[in-house]
């Protein structure tokens, strides 16, 4: 990191390999088709600001941070889009998952989408990045017992709106 | 509680173990809120090497600048309107025959650091320390009026609107500056209102030993009012900006 904030290309090239691909996704279920846009501003943004990169710091949950304030930033200019369809998506090197239904992951975003933005965030980082509520707690800038609470009431949500959509398939 | 709610408690307390997992394997609501039923949003590997060329593009144009350089040059800047503001108004309050003098210079004193070290603070990387000036809220004005003299001279509203004006007028520039530099960082209401209250403090400086009224009253609604409106402004003001970086 500490290369990367002297300007080196090599060592931002690393950073962006190892965690571009899985903010992309993540992004997709915060901000829908808009997630190459908002992946785009905050590599820019890291890039432009990294001399408030604090030294030291883990560069995850920053990079995160800044994600989240993207995504935040976008959301309260934009509505939310539906995402490409998975169809129109190029081939990409994804790992293989564990439970191959392939209408499952459209339905928990499309679930996700429902969802008020704070508890989307709080979901999204816990469940499918697998940060701790303290971690979240410390990206987002809200107490631990907040995050608690969205992601249970979003949890609960979540588990109400899938039981709706498999009724309804 | 049933097996489903059990498996949303366990997920929601980061307790998952494995008899919730074997439920949720087997039921079609929990099943797609297990943590290894990702179901990958595929990354569009097209669109990440344009952003990483962009990215390598910014990164060849735009040096690293150190946020301390730019604390440091608008709390100089601060500094400077304070202290040439307070020339220009003159001294009056510090000269008159009931000042408390002690009182007055260590309040001053606070006044000055919240201008310049306030302002380096509010422009920290993260978000703790700008959010601890925001106990410049209640800390100020109850500074203002301990070290009051009491007397009330500007009784009319004409006699002591200039006060509120100054504490406004002064602000103009300070606050500007900092808008502009917190368009380089991440949105963030407390940031605003930390850095805001910082820079509209130069006129409360200056008016600390300018005004000869020293009342409760007048130090309340005329010098710490108006300095906490002015904060509470910068935010739409802030949001209505664009955003050039959303780094904290």
């Amino acid at each position: 990191m500490d290369r990367f904030v002297q300007g080196e290309e090599q060592a931002f090239s690393t950073l962006f390999t190892r965690h571009a691909g899985r903010l992309q996704a993540t992004l997709r279920r915060m901000v829908g088709a808009a997630a190459d846009d908002v992946l785009q501003t905050t590599f820019l943004s890291i890039v432009r600001s990294r001399g408030r990169y604090e030294r030291g710091a883990p560069f995850r949950p920053w990079l995160y941070t800044v994600a989240v304030n993207a995504a935040r930033d976008h959301l309260r200019r934009n509505r939310w889009e539906e995402p490409h369809a998975a169809e129109d998506l190029p081939e990409a090197p994804a790992e293989p998952a564990p439970l191959p239904d392939p209408g499952l992951s459209r339905t928990v975003e499309a679930a996700l989408a429902q969802l008020p933005g704070a508890q989307r965030e709080a979901i999204v980082l816990h469940r499918f990045e697998g940060f701790s509520f303290r971690e979240i707690a410390d990206l987002l800038g809200v107490t631990e017992t907040a995050v608690k609470v969205r992601a249970h009431r979003g949890y609960e949500r979540l588990r109400v709106l899938l039981a709706s959509q498999r009724g309804t398939a | 509680m049933n097996e489903c709610d059990a498996f949303l408690d366990a997920l929601a307390s980061d307790r998952l173990e494995a008899a919730h997992r074997t439920h949720a394997r087997t039921c079609p609501v929990c099943a797609p809120l297990l943590p290894e039923a990702s179901g990958a949003v595929s990354p569009a590997a097209l669109s990440l090497d344009e952003v990483h060329r962009r990215a390598l593009q910014a990164l060849r144009t735009t040096p690293a600048r150190p946020w301390a350089r730019d604390a440091a040059m608008l709390a100089l800047l601060q500094g400077a309107i304070a202290l040439g503001v307070t020339v220009t108004l003159g001294t009056g309050n510090w000269n008159s025959p009931g000042a408390h003098r002690t009182a007055l210079a260590l309040v001053g004193a606070a006044l000055l650091g919240t201008v310049t070290l306030g302002s380096i603070l509010a422009l920290a990387p993260g978000r703790r320390r700008p959010r601890a000036l925001l106990w410049l809220v209640p800390v100020v004005p109850l500074l203002l009026v301990l070290s009051g003299n009491g007397v009330h001279t500007a009784t009319t509203m004409g006699a002591a609107l200039p006060c509120a004006l100054t504490v406004v007028l002064t602000a103009v520039v300070p606050l500007a500056v900092g808008l502009a530099l917190l368009r380089g960082m991440a949105l963030d209401a407390a940031r605003t209102v930390a850095l805001a209250l910082c820079a509209a403090a130069t006129g409360l400086f200056a008016l600390h030993w300018h005004c000869r009224d020293g009342s409760g009253a007048h130090l309340l609604a005329y010098h710490a009012l108006p300095w906490v409106a002015l904060a509470l402004l910068a935010i739409p003001i802030r949001r209505a900006l664009p955003t050039r970086s959303h780094v904290p």
